[in-house]
Protein backbone atom coordinates (compact mmCIF):
# COMPACT_ATOMS: atom_id res chain seq x y z
CA UNK A 1 0.00 0.00 0.00
CA UNK A 2 1.21 3.48 -0.81
CA UNK A 3 2.04 6.12 1.70
CA UNK A 4 1.02 9.43 0.11
CA UNK A 5 3.68 11.34 2.01
CA UNK A 6 6.78 9.35 0.99
CA UNK A 7 8.14 9.42 -2.57
CA UNK A 8 7.07 6.84 -5.08
CA UNK A 9 9.55 4.04 -5.75
CA UNK A 10 10.94 3.37 -9.22
CA UNK A 11 8.85 0.18 -9.36
CA UNK A 12 5.71 2.17 -8.60
CA UNK A 13 6.54 4.87 -11.15
CA UNK A 14 7.22 2.25 -13.80
CA UNK A 15 4.09 0.24 -13.07
CA UNK A 16 1.99 3.40 -12.90
CA UNK A 17 3.26 4.41 -16.30
CA UNK A 18 1.97 1.13 -17.70
CA UNK A 19 -1.29 1.31 -15.76
CA UNK A 20 -0.22 -1.81 -13.91
CA UNK A 21 -0.75 -0.63 -10.33
CA UNK A 22 -3.75 -2.00 -8.46
CA UNK A 23 -6.69 0.38 -8.54
CA UNK A 24 -6.28 1.78 -5.04
CA UNK A 25 -2.56 2.34 -5.53
CA UNK A 26 -3.21 4.09 -8.83
CA UNK A 27 -5.39 6.66 -7.07
CA UNK A 28 -2.83 7.20 -4.35
CA UNK A 29 0.02 7.48 -6.86
CA UNK A 30 -1.89 10.06 -8.88
CA UNK A 31 -2.61 12.04 -5.73
CA UNK A 32 1.04 11.95 -4.72
CA UNK A 33 2.23 12.98 -8.18
CA UNK A 34 -0.06 16.00 -8.05
CA UNK A 35 1.49 17.08 -4.80
CA UNK A 36 5.17 16.12 -5.24
CA UNK A 37 7.34 17.97 -7.74
CA UNK A 38 10.24 15.53 -7.31
CA UNK A 39 8.14 12.48 -8.17
CA UNK A 40 6.36 14.34 -10.95
CA UNK A 41 9.69 15.22 -12.51
CA UNK A 42 10.95 11.66 -12.20
CA UNK A 43 7.73 10.31 -13.65
CA UNK A 44 7.80 12.76 -16.52
CA UNK A 45 11.37 11.82 -17.39
CA UNK A 46 10.42 8.19 -17.25
CA UNK A 47 7.60 8.86 -19.68
CA UNK A 48 10.00 10.64 -22.03
CA UNK A 49 12.42 7.73 -21.84
CA UNK A 50 9.76 5.19 -22.68
CA UNK A 51 8.49 7.47 -25.44
CA UNK A 52 11.95 7.52 -27.02
CA UNK A 53 12.23 3.74 -26.80
CA UNK A 54 8.87 3.30 -28.48
CA UNK A 55 9.95 5.62 -31.27
CA UNK A 56 13.04 3.60 -32.11
CA UNK A 57 12.83 2.56 -35.76
CA UNK A 58 12.31 -1.01 -36.79
CA UNK A 59 15.40 -2.22 -38.60
CA UNK A 60 15.54 -3.94 -41.92
CA UNK A 61 17.44 -7.25 -41.85
CA UNK A 62 20.52 -7.41 -44.07
CA UNK A 63 19.20 -10.64 -45.58
CA UNK A 64 16.03 -12.65 -45.69
CA UNK A 65 15.65 -15.54 -43.29
CA UNK A 66 13.28 -17.63 -45.35
CA UNK A 67 14.07 -21.30 -45.36
CA UNK A 68 14.96 -23.05 -48.58
CA UNK A 69 12.45 -25.61 -49.72
CA UNK A 70 13.72 -27.50 -52.69
CA UNK A 71 12.38 -28.25 -55.13
CA UNK A 72 9.23 -26.12 -54.88
CA UNK A 73 10.97 -22.77 -54.67
CA UNK A 74 13.85 -23.48 -56.99
CA UNK A 75 12.00 -22.32 -60.05
CA UNK A 76 11.01 -18.97 -58.61
CA UNK A 77 14.54 -18.31 -57.53
CA UNK A 78 15.86 -19.24 -60.92
CA UNK A 79 13.46 -16.80 -62.50
CA UNK A 80 15.00 -14.04 -60.45
CA UNK A 81 18.60 -14.94 -60.96
CA UNK A 82 19.44 -14.03 -64.47
CA UNK A 83 22.83 -15.63 -64.28
CA UNK A 84 21.39 -18.89 -63.11
CA UNK A 85 18.81 -18.87 -65.85
CA UNK A 86 21.40 -18.29 -68.50
CA UNK A 87 23.73 -20.90 -67.15
CA UNK A 88 21.02 -23.49 -66.90
CA UNK A 89 19.64 -22.52 -70.27
CA UNK A 90 22.96 -23.20 -71.88
CA UNK A 91 23.34 -26.45 -70.00
CA UNK A 92 19.84 -27.66 -70.76
CA UNK A 93 20.17 -26.76 -74.41
CA UNK A 94 23.44 -28.63 -74.56
CA UNK A 95 21.92 -31.73 -72.99
CA UNK A 96 18.94 -31.65 -75.29
CA UNK A 97 21.09 -31.24 -78.30
CA UNK A 98 23.20 -34.16 -77.27
CA UNK A 99 20.11 -36.28 -76.83
CA UNK A 100 18.59 -35.24 -80.12
CA UNK A 101 21.75 -35.50 -82.09
CA UNK A 102 22.50 -38.80 -80.42
CA UNK A 103 19.18 -40.12 -81.67
CA UNK A 104 19.77 -38.71 -85.10
CA UNK A 105 23.16 -40.25 -85.20
CA UNK A 106 21.77 -43.60 -84.21
CA UNK A 107 19.33 -43.36 -87.07
CA UNK A 108 21.91 -42.23 -89.56
CA UNK A 109 24.71 -44.40 -88.14
CA UNK A 110 27.15 -41.55 -87.79
CA UNK A 111 29.16 -40.59 -84.74
CA UNK A 112 29.35 -37.25 -82.92
CA UNK A 113 32.38 -37.30 -80.64
CA UNK A 114 32.30 -33.52 -80.29
CA UNK A 115 29.06 -33.63 -78.35
CA UNK A 116 30.22 -35.94 -75.61
CA UNK A 117 31.57 -33.37 -73.13
CA UNK A 118 28.16 -31.76 -72.78
CA UNK A 119 26.61 -34.06 -70.14
CA UNK A 120 29.60 -33.54 -67.91
CA UNK A 121 29.24 -29.81 -68.21
CA UNK A 122 25.55 -30.09 -67.47
CA UNK A 123 25.93 -31.92 -64.21
CA UNK A 124 28.35 -29.25 -63.15
CA UNK A 125 25.99 -26.47 -64.10
CA UNK A 126 22.83 -27.77 -62.59
CA UNK A 127 24.04 -29.09 -59.29
CA UNK A 128 25.17 -25.82 -57.72
CA UNK A 129 22.18 -23.94 -59.05
CA UNK A 130 19.60 -26.34 -57.69
CA UNK A 131 21.20 -25.33 -54.46
CA UNK A 132 19.94 -21.84 -55.03
CA UNK A 133 18.24 -22.43 -51.72
CA UNK A 134 19.99 -19.84 -49.60
CA UNK A 135 20.02 -21.74 -46.38
CA UNK A 136 23.06 -23.00 -44.64
CA UNK A 137 20.57 -25.56 -43.44
CA UNK A 138 18.68 -27.74 -45.77
CA UNK A 139 15.10 -28.23 -44.81
CA UNK A 140 13.07 -30.60 -46.87
CA UNK A 141 9.41 -30.47 -45.95
CA UNK A 142 6.87 -31.95 -48.30
CA UNK A 143 7.00 -29.78 -51.37
CA UNK A 144 3.89 -27.78 -52.10
CA UNK A 145 3.64 -26.17 -55.47
CA UNK A 146 2.75 -22.55 -55.07
CA UNK A 147 4.24 -19.45 -56.47
CA UNK A 148 7.52 -19.44 -54.67
CA UNK A 149 8.42 -16.95 -51.97
CA UNK A 150 9.89 -13.71 -53.10
CA UNK A 151 13.47 -13.23 -52.15
CA UNK A 152 13.70 -9.89 -50.47
CA UNK A 153 17.28 -9.43 -49.49
CA UNK A 154 20.44 -10.04 -51.41
CA UNK A 155 18.64 -10.70 -54.62
CA UNK A 156 19.88 -9.23 -57.87
CA UNK A 157 17.40 -7.20 -59.91
CA UNK A 158 14.66 -9.10 -61.69
CA UNK A 159 15.75 -11.42 -64.42
CA UNK A 160 16.50 -9.86 -67.75
CA UNK A 161 15.43 -11.77 -70.84
CA UNK A 162 17.66 -14.73 -71.62
CA UNK A 163 20.64 -14.22 -73.85
CA UNK A 164 19.60 -13.37 -77.41
CA UNK A 165 21.41 -16.40 -78.77
CA UNK A 166 19.05 -18.70 -76.85
CA UNK A 167 15.63 -17.11 -77.06
CA UNK A 168 13.61 -20.12 -75.94
CA UNK A 169 16.19 -21.61 -73.67
CA UNK A 170 15.20 -20.29 -70.24
CA UNK A 171 12.26 -22.60 -69.53
CA UNK A 172 14.26 -25.78 -70.21
CA UNK A 173 16.47 -24.63 -67.41
CA UNK A 174 13.70 -25.25 -64.96
CA UNK A 175 13.00 -28.61 -66.47
CA UNK A 176 16.48 -29.84 -65.92
CA UNK A 177 16.59 -28.32 -62.46
CA UNK A 178 13.49 -30.19 -61.43
CA UNK A 179 14.86 -33.40 -62.79
CA UNK A 180 17.68 -33.25 -60.29
CA UNK A 181 17.28 -35.25 -57.08
CA UNK A 182 15.35 -33.00 -54.77
CA UNK A 183 16.93 -33.63 -51.43
CA UNK A 184 20.55 -33.86 -52.37
CA UNK A 185 21.84 -31.85 -49.45
CA UNK A 186 25.46 -32.01 -50.49
CA UNK A 187 24.56 -30.20 -53.67
CA UNK A 188 22.19 -27.88 -51.94
CA UNK A 189 24.89 -26.51 -49.73
CA UNK A 190 27.08 -25.60 -52.64
CA UNK A 191 25.16 -22.53 -53.72
CA UNK A 192 27.69 -20.31 -55.37
CA UNK A 193 26.86 -18.22 -58.37
CA UNK A 194 30.51 -18.33 -59.31
CA UNK A 195 30.25 -22.05 -59.83
CA UNK A 196 27.29 -21.48 -62.07
CA UNK A 197 29.15 -18.91 -64.05
CA UNK A 198 32.04 -21.28 -64.61
CA UNK A 199 29.74 -24.09 -65.47
CA UNK A 200 27.75 -21.94 -67.84
CA UNK A 201 30.89 -21.00 -69.66
CA UNK A 202 32.02 -24.57 -70.03
CA UNK A 203 28.53 -25.69 -70.94
CA UNK A 204 28.25 -23.33 -73.85
CA UNK A 205 31.46 -24.56 -75.43
CA UNK A 206 30.12 -27.83 -76.81
CA UNK A 207 27.36 -25.93 -78.55
CA UNK A 208 29.76 -24.73 -81.13
CA UNK A 209 30.45 -28.23 -82.33
CA UNK A 210 26.81 -29.06 -82.99
CA UNK A 211 25.03 -28.33 -86.18
CA UNK A 212 23.04 -25.14 -85.78
CA UNK A 213 19.85 -26.51 -87.32
CA UNK A 214 19.64 -29.23 -84.71
CA UNK A 215 20.29 -26.74 -81.93
CA UNK A 216 17.48 -24.45 -82.96
CA UNK A 217 14.97 -27.22 -83.44
CA UNK A 218 15.84 -28.92 -80.20
CA UNK A 219 15.88 -25.83 -78.05
CA UNK A 220 12.62 -24.52 -79.45
CA UNK A 221 10.81 -27.79 -78.89
CA UNK A 222 12.07 -28.19 -75.37
CA UNK A 223 11.32 -24.54 -74.60
CA UNK A 224 7.71 -24.85 -75.65
CA UNK A 225 7.28 -28.04 -73.67
CA UNK A 226 8.79 -26.57 -70.52
CA UNK A 227 6.71 -23.41 -70.80
CA UNK A 228 3.57 -25.50 -70.91
CA UNK A 229 4.65 -27.46 -67.86
CA UNK A 230 5.54 -24.35 -65.92
CA UNK A 231 2.21 -22.72 -66.65
CA UNK A 232 0.41 -25.85 -65.61
CA UNK A 233 2.30 -25.85 -62.32
CA UNK A 234 1.43 -22.24 -61.65
CA UNK A 235 -2.25 -22.94 -62.01
CA UNK A 236 -2.15 -25.58 -59.29
CA UNK B 1 -0.10 -5.08 -28.55
CA UNK B 2 -1.81 -6.48 -31.63
CA UNK B 3 0.40 -6.32 -34.65
CA UNK B 4 -0.85 -6.12 -38.20
CA UNK B 5 -0.96 -9.58 -39.67
CA UNK B 6 -1.28 -11.24 -36.30
CA UNK B 7 -4.74 -12.54 -37.08
CA UNK B 8 -3.53 -14.05 -40.35
CA UNK B 9 -0.94 -16.02 -38.45
CA UNK B 10 -3.30 -18.73 -37.24
CA UNK B 11 -4.24 -19.94 -40.71
CA UNK B 12 -0.70 -19.73 -42.00
CA UNK B 13 0.49 -21.45 -38.85
CA UNK B 14 -1.78 -24.39 -39.49
CA UNK B 15 -0.36 -24.87 -42.96
CA UNK B 16 3.19 -24.41 -41.74
CA UNK B 17 2.65 -27.07 -39.08
CA UNK B 18 1.57 -29.45 -41.80
CA UNK B 19 5.00 -29.01 -43.33
CA UNK B 20 4.21 -26.31 -45.89
CA UNK B 21 7.49 -24.45 -46.26
CA UNK B 22 5.86 -21.64 -48.20
CA UNK B 23 3.50 -21.04 -45.31
CA UNK B 24 6.41 -21.02 -42.93
CA UNK B 25 8.19 -18.54 -45.14
CA UNK B 26 5.11 -16.34 -44.98
CA UNK B 27 5.52 -16.34 -41.21
CA UNK B 28 9.17 -15.51 -41.63
CA UNK B 29 8.35 -12.58 -43.87
CA UNK B 30 5.76 -11.30 -41.41
CA UNK B 31 8.08 -11.49 -38.41
CA UNK B 32 11.63 -11.15 -39.62
CA UNK B 33 11.81 -7.41 -39.18
CA UNK B 34 10.68 -7.29 -35.55
CA UNK B 35 12.79 -10.38 -34.86
CA UNK B 36 15.86 -8.83 -36.40
CA UNK B 37 15.23 -5.51 -34.66
CA UNK B 38 14.92 -7.31 -31.35
CA UNK B 39 18.21 -9.08 -31.95
CA UNK B 40 19.97 -5.96 -33.12
CA UNK B 41 18.84 -4.00 -30.07
CA UNK B 42 19.97 -6.84 -27.83
CA UNK B 43 23.30 -7.60 -29.49
CA UNK B 44 24.25 -4.24 -30.92
CA UNK B 45 25.60 -5.33 -34.27
CA UNK B 46 24.15 -6.49 -37.53
CA UNK B 47 26.15 -9.67 -38.11
CA UNK B 48 25.44 -11.16 -34.71
CA UNK B 49 21.79 -10.17 -34.96
CA UNK B 50 21.38 -11.76 -38.39
CA UNK B 51 23.12 -14.96 -37.27
CA UNK B 52 20.97 -15.18 -34.15
CA UNK B 53 17.75 -14.72 -36.09
CA UNK B 54 18.79 -17.19 -38.76
CA UNK B 55 19.27 -19.71 -35.97
CA UNK B 56 15.99 -18.67 -34.39
CA UNK B 57 13.97 -19.30 -37.54
CA UNK B 58 15.62 -22.65 -38.13
CA UNK B 59 14.87 -23.63 -34.53
CA UNK B 60 11.31 -22.38 -34.94
CA UNK B 61 10.90 -24.43 -38.10
CA UNK B 62 12.07 -27.54 -36.29
CA UNK B 63 9.87 -26.87 -33.27
CA UNK B 64 6.81 -25.99 -35.30
CA UNK B 65 5.07 -29.32 -35.00
CA UNK B 66 5.32 -29.18 -31.21
CA UNK B 67 4.07 -25.60 -30.96
CA UNK B 68 0.48 -25.60 -29.72
CA UNK B 69 -0.02 -21.94 -28.89
CA UNK B 70 -1.99 -19.48 -30.95
CA UNK B 71 0.18 -16.41 -30.67
CA UNK B 72 3.18 -16.73 -32.90
CA UNK B 73 5.03 -13.61 -31.95
CA UNK B 74 5.77 -14.27 -28.26
CA UNK B 75 6.77 -17.80 -29.19
CA UNK B 76 9.13 -16.57 -31.91
CA UNK B 77 10.51 -13.90 -29.60
CA UNK B 78 11.18 -16.51 -26.96
CA UNK B 79 13.24 -18.50 -29.45
CA UNK B 80 14.92 -15.31 -30.64
CA UNK B 81 15.90 -14.25 -27.12
CA UNK B 82 17.43 -17.66 -26.48
CA UNK B 83 19.36 -17.52 -29.73
CA UNK B 84 20.57 -14.00 -28.91
CA UNK B 85 21.86 -15.19 -25.54
CA UNK B 86 23.62 -18.06 -27.29
CA UNK B 87 25.13 -15.60 -29.72
CA UNK B 88 26.33 -13.44 -26.83
CA UNK B 89 27.98 -16.46 -25.24
CA UNK B 90 29.68 -17.36 -28.49
CA UNK B 91 30.84 -13.79 -28.88
CA UNK B 92 32.26 -13.79 -25.38
CA UNK B 93 34.08 -17.05 -26.03
CA UNK B 94 35.50 -15.73 -29.28
CA UNK B 95 36.74 -12.68 -27.49
CA UNK B 96 38.30 -14.69 -24.70
CA UNK B 97 39.93 -16.93 -27.27
CA UNK B 98 41.41 -13.96 -29.05
CA UNK B 99 42.46 -12.41 -25.73
CA UNK B 100 40.85 -9.23 -26.84
CA UNK B 101 40.41 -6.76 -24.01
CA UNK B 102 37.06 -5.01 -24.15
CA UNK B 103 34.61 -3.92 -21.54
CA UNK B 104 32.07 -6.65 -21.09
CA UNK B 105 29.94 -7.97 -23.92
CA UNK B 106 28.57 -4.63 -24.82
CA UNK B 107 30.51 -3.42 -27.79
CA UNK B 108 28.15 -2.28 -30.49
CA UNK B 109 28.03 -0.89 -33.99
CA UNK B 110 25.52 1.75 -34.92
CA UNK B 111 23.11 0.49 -37.57
CA UNK B 112 24.34 1.38 -41.00
CA UNK B 113 22.08 3.58 -43.06
CA UNK B 114 20.98 0.83 -45.48
CA UNK B 115 19.93 -1.31 -42.54
CA UNK B 116 17.35 1.16 -41.40
CA UNK B 117 13.91 1.38 -42.85
CA UNK B 118 12.21 4.49 -44.15
CA UNK B 119 10.58 4.97 -40.76
CA UNK B 120 13.96 5.75 -39.28
CA UNK B 121 12.91 9.35 -39.69
CA UNK B 122 10.63 8.75 -36.71
CA UNK B 123 13.59 9.53 -34.50
CA UNK B 124 16.68 11.60 -35.13
CA UNK B 125 19.55 9.32 -36.01
CA UNK B 126 21.75 10.75 -33.27
CA UNK B 127 19.03 10.20 -30.69
CA UNK B 128 18.51 6.63 -31.88
CA UNK B 129 22.22 6.00 -31.60
CA UNK B 130 22.39 7.52 -28.14
CA UNK B 131 19.56 5.24 -27.04
CA UNK B 132 21.20 2.17 -28.55
CA UNK B 133 24.45 3.05 -26.83
CA UNK B 134 22.63 3.47 -23.52
CA UNK B 135 20.86 0.14 -24.05
CA UNK B 136 24.19 -1.58 -24.53
CA UNK B 137 25.32 -0.32 -21.14
CA UNK B 138 22.48 -2.09 -19.36
CA UNK B 139 22.94 -5.60 -17.98
CA UNK B 140 21.63 -8.02 -20.57
CA UNK B 141 18.64 -9.13 -18.47
CA UNK B 142 17.50 -5.53 -18.01
CA UNK B 143 18.18 -4.70 -21.63
CA UNK B 144 16.03 -7.65 -22.65
CA UNK B 145 13.08 -6.41 -20.63
CA UNK B 146 13.15 -2.86 -21.86
CA UNK B 147 13.50 -4.01 -25.46
CA UNK B 148 10.67 -6.52 -25.21
CA UNK B 149 8.26 -4.22 -23.39
CA UNK B 150 9.09 -0.72 -24.59
CA UNK B 151 10.73 -1.14 -27.98
CA UNK B 152 8.72 -4.16 -29.16
CA UNK B 153 5.58 -3.34 -27.21
CA UNK B 154 5.02 -6.73 -25.58
CA UNK B 155 2.75 -6.95 -22.55
CA UNK B 156 4.27 -7.96 -19.22
CA UNK B 157 2.83 -11.44 -19.69
CA UNK B 158 4.23 -11.80 -23.20
CA UNK B 159 7.60 -10.49 -22.06
CA UNK B 160 7.62 -13.00 -19.19
CA UNK B 161 7.02 -15.78 -21.68
CA UNK B 162 9.55 -14.49 -24.17
CA UNK B 163 12.29 -14.17 -21.55
CA UNK B 164 11.24 -17.31 -19.66
CA UNK B 165 10.95 -15.46 -16.32
CA UNK B 166 8.27 -14.72 -13.73
CA UNK B 167 5.88 -11.81 -14.09
CA UNK B 168 7.21 -10.14 -10.93
CA UNK B 169 10.74 -10.32 -12.30
CA UNK B 170 9.57 -8.60 -15.48
CA UNK B 171 8.22 -5.67 -13.47
CA UNK B 172 11.29 -5.19 -11.32
CA UNK B 173 13.79 -5.58 -14.17
CA UNK B 174 11.79 -3.28 -16.36
CA UNK B 175 11.58 -0.56 -13.75
CA UNK B 176 15.31 -0.76 -13.01
CA UNK B 177 16.17 -0.72 -16.68
CA UNK B 178 13.95 2.28 -17.34
CA UNK B 179 15.33 4.21 -14.38
CA UNK B 180 18.91 3.54 -15.46
CA UNK B 181 18.17 4.49 -19.04
CA UNK B 182 16.43 7.66 -17.92
CA UNK B 183 19.52 8.66 -15.92
CA UNK B 184 21.84 7.94 -18.86
CA UNK B 185 19.68 9.76 -21.39
CA UNK B 186 19.32 12.72 -19.07
CA UNK B 187 23.09 12.86 -18.66
CA UNK B 188 23.44 12.84 -22.47
CA UNK B 189 20.93 15.64 -22.87
CA UNK B 190 18.42 13.47 -24.70
CA UNK B 191 15.55 14.20 -22.32
CA UNK B 192 13.65 17.49 -22.08
CA UNK B 193 15.16 19.66 -19.34
CA UNK B 194 13.39 20.11 -16.03
CA UNK B 195 12.06 23.56 -16.87
CA UNK B 196 10.68 22.36 -20.23
CA UNK B 197 8.92 19.56 -18.46
CA UNK B 198 7.44 21.77 -15.83
CA UNK B 199 6.29 24.17 -18.50
CA UNK B 200 4.49 21.29 -20.20
CA UNK B 201 2.74 20.19 -17.04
Amino acid sequence: MLDTTSHLTEDQLSAHLDGQLPETETVLAATHLDACVTCRSAFSELQSTVGLLRALPELRPPRSFQVGAPPASVWSRLMQWDLGVRGLAAAAAALFVVMVSGDLHLLTSTSAPGALPAPTALSGAVAPRSAAAPARFSLTPSPVPTSGPAITAATPPAAAPPAPAQPAAAPPAAESARSQPAGDTAQIRAAESKATKDAATSASDPLGSIRSGTVLAGVSALGLGALAIVRARRRI
Amino acid sequence: MQQPGQSDDAAILERARAGDADAFNALVRAHERPMYSLAYRLLGNADDAADAIQDAFVNAFRALRQFRGEEVRPWLFRIAVRCCYDQLRRRKRRREDSLEQTSGDDHWDPPSAPGEGPESNALRTETARAIQQALMELPIEHRTMVILCDVQGLSYEEAAEAASIELGTVKSRLSRARARLRDMLRARGELPSGSERLAET
